[in-house]
């Protein structure tokens, strides 16, 4: 393209100019043929304030400045002019005029705005050049996104970018090494290749390097390409159980989200529940709770419950940053969260730790018996989280939630919606399905593709939600995830796992509680370097097929990976947290210290449930 | 017009979920249950004879439990796993079970005995089926695992090798201390070996006693019989057990005289010979009776089964390295059936 750009002074210009460059090089060929020059005579207007809007100009060569009406004549900024034609006026804001002679490139209207009708970047550019002429050639946030973030951000970059060259290193290097050893360990030829591309894809999600799905798709690949093991095994995952549910309920929680079922849902709870202080926060947990099942993302679940919170503060009049402001940051974030293992479809990686089981084990552990297994857990966390916060939060002032205001929200939602409706039946549906299922003998999975079935045949999903709003890359990994687990086992290679971790197996089955202190100790950690997701994704991979082989429950051992997963001591740690800062203007409503030590005590608490626990696990017979 | 379109897809909607229940609910369900899992080869081919016997049957609701106590034979995990499987039946009522091996039968399906809507198949039961409660029991039957002995016998007598002693061939069986060895040991004591000699045999709790009981018997025999040794454990304090592949790995290194056993998986774990009962053979024979109950057949009508194949698996190459020959056909026989392993 640079070459192009030597050649051709009109592709040069478009390339050279810093807001057109950002468009893609498709578009702007498609914008070529109708361009075309114009001469401007010395001291010649191009077009006054109030004319109209006909073209974008570029100058190519000479000069052009700007007048404002009442403003100080600049220069063009960047060499371009005519921006009003990249926007809804018709006219003019400005004139412009050269004083020695121009020759510029007219880029006309009509063409320009379907260009720019698929480029929203530049677009929202060309608008800020604008705004910029008509303030006199600064805004205020340019100063600060300067001076301010300018630093930052490339030291940020800097670090980032460092760590990605180790990434790529150690993704090249680990491969290699396993090569290397693989005879060391008595492995196989195809073994051995399976476990490289296995080591390569976990040092991948370690360094964050590319979006989670896509180490998947390579391990899928190249195990393929090399037919290390049989197609059937390695894409096991794409006809998993796991997999279709995740897909249907994927689907039902677009509905639910989307209808505004969930949003209404959050008003009625806020309106019905009594108001004191106590109320106000448990209205916020328990919608927080209430979600937890039905939207499985717990960002998510941070984006829909934010706003409330900002709400709640101005309803309450609640001073920012004071106690009471905290309490309620604490249990707005703590609803979205808490209960995320406790449920199978409320988190995704949960269906992960699911496709992991056997296929007996997946029976014993559909949505409902999952629920069962883990309600112990659940209740040791609403528990100790219900004492820790009221002591945490003692004695906080008054305040009252201006009910009128949440019945006029709820009045302006109308009445129940189609889709809500849908949405409603749906979940009562599937609730009702998983519950009787020794009755009518379809399995949850089915059930589940039999709704969102439903909900496409009536629309209430429709084609384009279904294509954008589910979750594909994610399925894809968890595809993958579900085929790597597959081949693993194919090859033998998790019993051989087993064979070298004797002592591990001992632990798990002789003392329970010191394991799980080694792996809260492991995940403490492995989470200082790699997110939520990748960690509990790698250590459900490595300690389940060990559980299994040493006879101890693989869904114990799964689920406690998922609660201790979610600990994390700094922001860094936590995606879902930096969205909540960042929904709270960087925790300008709450003091954010108070709220980290809370959390810090909170992941005390998660590991004192997980102990709590397992008396109840002993008592189902799974321990 | 919107409203018509409505009730239509809805009817449909409801039309294709009835269809879906009333199949399923009327769909024969067959549990196919095991004592041990699929890392263990036996129950593999067990699994293959099972769907030999159903691959026409694809409107049959098929599902495999496998309670893993081979790997884990303490008795409160058996117990676990055996609760686990009786909820798992509870919980989706299969018409049939066929359950193999003991543990599956002593821990699972003797307490279905005489269920009125659930039929038991056994297979892989080396001992009687009386501690279970099948005799006269009107929903059960099965087929009985026996080793082929006379076959063993034949093996034995025409096996040409390099032999100090002279006398009559003697025969001693090793194994370790779980009931399925007792069991087969039972029947061993009671079959007529003559021409050859039967010596008593060793039972070995812990890998020192394996150790020992082998070289003990180096001088008094010409074979070494193996039932199974997948339950021996590390030491007298530990649970932990040792890896097959290294008890036969140390057996072979260790005795002068051949070791032959009696399931194939001796032969995958190393061993160079094994005359074995056929696993295919127990799959596919259950997994038929299971179909003639679905089919309308009492189970008091089908008689109890046993053994009648069995299956040669070897590794000539190294049985001649070691100088020891077979008539062709056996080696016929264990190449034909994928059986002869490098």
């Amino acid at each position: 393209m640079n070459l192009l750009a030597a050649k051709d002074p009109w592709v040069a210009r478009l390339l050279a100019d810093p807001i057109l460059a950002l468009a893609s090089y498709t578009e702007l060929a498609r914008l070529l043929p109708y361009l075309e020059e114009r001469q401007l005579a010395p001291g010649e207007a191009l077009y006054r304030a109030g004319d109209r809007a006909q073209a974008l100009y570029l100058i190519l060569a000479g000069d052009l400045s700007l007048t404002p009406p009442g403003g100080a004549t600049q220069a063009a900024p960047d060499g371009r002019a005519g921006e009003e034609a990249c926007s809804e006026f018709d006219t003019h804001l400005t004139s412009a005029r050269s004083v020695n002679g121009a020759t510029l490139l007219v880029l006309p209207r009509a063409p320009l705005l379907s260009f720019l009708s698929a480029q929203p970047l530049p677009r929202a550019n060309l608008m800020q050049s604008l705004t910029r002429i008509l303030a006199g050639g600064h805004l205020a946030s340019d100063a600060a996104s300067n001076a301010g973030s300018g630093m930052a951000a490339a030291k940020k970059r800097k670090a980032a970018s460092i760590g990605i060259v180790i990434g790529w290193l150690a993704t090249l290097l680990a491969p290699a090494l396993v090569l290397i050893m693989a005879p060391q360990w008595n492995l196989a030829p195809h073994a051995g290749h399976f476990l490289a591309i296995f080591s390569a894809t976990i040092v991948m999600w370690v360094f964050n390097l590319v979006d989670e799905y896509i180490p998947g798709v390579f391990a899928v690949l190249t195990t393929l390409a090399m037919g290390l093991v049989p197609i059937p095994v390695m894409l096991s995952g794409l006809a998993s159980d796991g997999f279709l549910l995740a897909m249907s309920v994927l689907g039902l929680a677009t509905v639910i989200v989307a209808s505004g079922l969930s949003y209404r849902l959050l008003l009625l709870l806020l309106l019905k529940l009594p108001n004191t202080p106590f109320w106000h926060n448990s209205g916020l947990l328990f919608t927080g709770f209430l979600l937890t099942p039905l939207v499985p993302s717990i960002n998510g679940r941070v984006a829909l419950l934010t706003p409330f919170y900002r709400d709640m503060l101005e309803t309450l009049r609640l001073e920012f940053k004071s106690p009471s402001a905290n309490r309620l940051a604490v249990s707005t974030f703590v609803g979205a969260g808490l209960l995320s293992a406790v449920f199978l479809s409320s988190k995704s990686v949960n269906f992960v730790v699911f496709g992991l089981l056997s296929d007996q084990a997946q029976d014993q552990f559909q949505w409902l018996e999952w629920l069962k297994a883990s309600s112990g857990a659940a209740a040791a966390l609403l528990l100790t989280y219900f004492i820790a916060s009221g002591v945490y939060f003692r004695k906080l002032p008054k305040a009252a939630l201006s009910k009128p205001q949440v019945a006029a929200q709820l009045s302006l939602l109308g009445r129940m919606k189609d889709r809500e409706w849908a949405a409603v039946g749906g979940v009562v549906l599937f609730m009702m399905g998983v519950a009787t299922t020794s009755l009518h003998a379809i399995q949850p999975p089915w059930l589940a593709l039999a709704i969102l079935y439903g909900l496409l045949l009536f629309g209430s999903l429709t084609k384009a939600e279904f294509r954008e709003k589910i979750d594909w890359p994610f399925l894809l990994y968890l595809a993958g995830i579900v085929g790597l687990t597959a081949a693993l086992n194919h090859l033998g290679l998790t019993r051989l796992l087993a064979d070298r971790l004797p002592a591990l197996g001992e632990i798990m089955r002789g003392s329970f509680p010191l394991f799980v202190l080694l792996l809260a100790t492991v995940i403490f950690v492995v989470r200082l370097a790699v997110p939520i997701s990748a960690t509990i994704v790698i250590l459900a991979t490595l300690f389940m097929p060990v559980a299994e082989a040493h006879g101890v429950n693989p869904w114990v051992v799964g689920f406690v990976i998922l609660v201790l997963g979610e600990m994390w001591f700094f922001p860094y740690q936590c995606s879902y947290y930096l969205q909540f800062q960042q929904l709270t203007r960087n925790c300008e409503f709450y003091d954010e210290k108070s709220f980290l030590r809370f959390n810090w005590l909170s992941n005390g608490l998660k590991l004192a449930s997980v102990y709590a626990s397992i008396p109840w696990w002993k008592a189902m017979g799974f321990l | 017009m919107n409203r018509l379109r409505l009730i239509l897809i809805s009817l449909f909607l409801a039309g294709s979920v009835l269809v879906i229940v009333a199949y399923n609910l009327h769909k024969p369900r067959v549990l196919v249950l095991h004592s041990y899992d699929l890392t263990y080869p036996w129950t593999r081919e067990v699994d293959v004879g099972v769907r030999r016997a159903l691959e026409d049957r694809s409107h049959f609701a098929v599902r495999w439990f496998y309670m893993d106590t081979k790997r884990h034979p303490w008795k409160e995990f058996r117990q676990k796993m055996g609760l686990s499987a009786r909820q798992s039946i509870d919980r989706w009522k299969p018409d049939v079970i066929i359950a193999v091996d003991d543990d599956a039968q002593e821990f699972v399906t003797r307490h279905y005995v005489n269920h009125p809507d659930i039929r038991v198949v056994f297979a892989g039961v080396n001992g009687g089926v009386e501690p279970y409660g099948y005799v006269g029991a009107g929903n059960v039957t099965g087929i009985l695992e026996r080793k082929d002995l006379p076959a063993l016998k034949q093996a034995l007598l025409a096996l040409q090798w390099q032999r100090p002693a002279t006398g009559p061939l003697r025969v001693v069986h090793i194994g370790d201390t779980s009931s399925s060895v007792e069991h087969d040991d039972h029947h061993m004591r009671e079959f007529d070996w003559r021409p050859l000699v039967s010596l008593p045999s060793r039972k070995s709790g812990t890998f020192d006693d394996w150790k020992k009981a082998v070289l003990e018997v180096q001088d008094k025999t010409d074979f070494i019989i193996t039932t199974n040794y997948r339950k021996i454990r590390r030491g007298a304090a530990s649970n932990a057990l040792v890896p097959p592949a290294e008890v036969v790995a140390w057996t072979l290194a260790n005795s002068r005289v051949p070791v032959v056993g009696t399931n194939g998986f001796f032969v995958e774990d190393g061993g160079e010979l094994a005359i074995g009962t056929s696993p295919f053979e127990q799959g596919e024979v259950a997994a038929r009776m299971a179909i003639k109950l679905i089919e309308g057949q009492a189970a008091r009508d089908i008689p109890h089964a046993s053994t009648r194949q069995f299956v040669v698996y070897m590794r000539s190459a190294r049985l001649h390295r070691r100088g020891m020959e077979l008539p062709p056909l056996y080696e016929a026989f264990a190449r034909a059936t994928n059986n002869d392993l490098p």
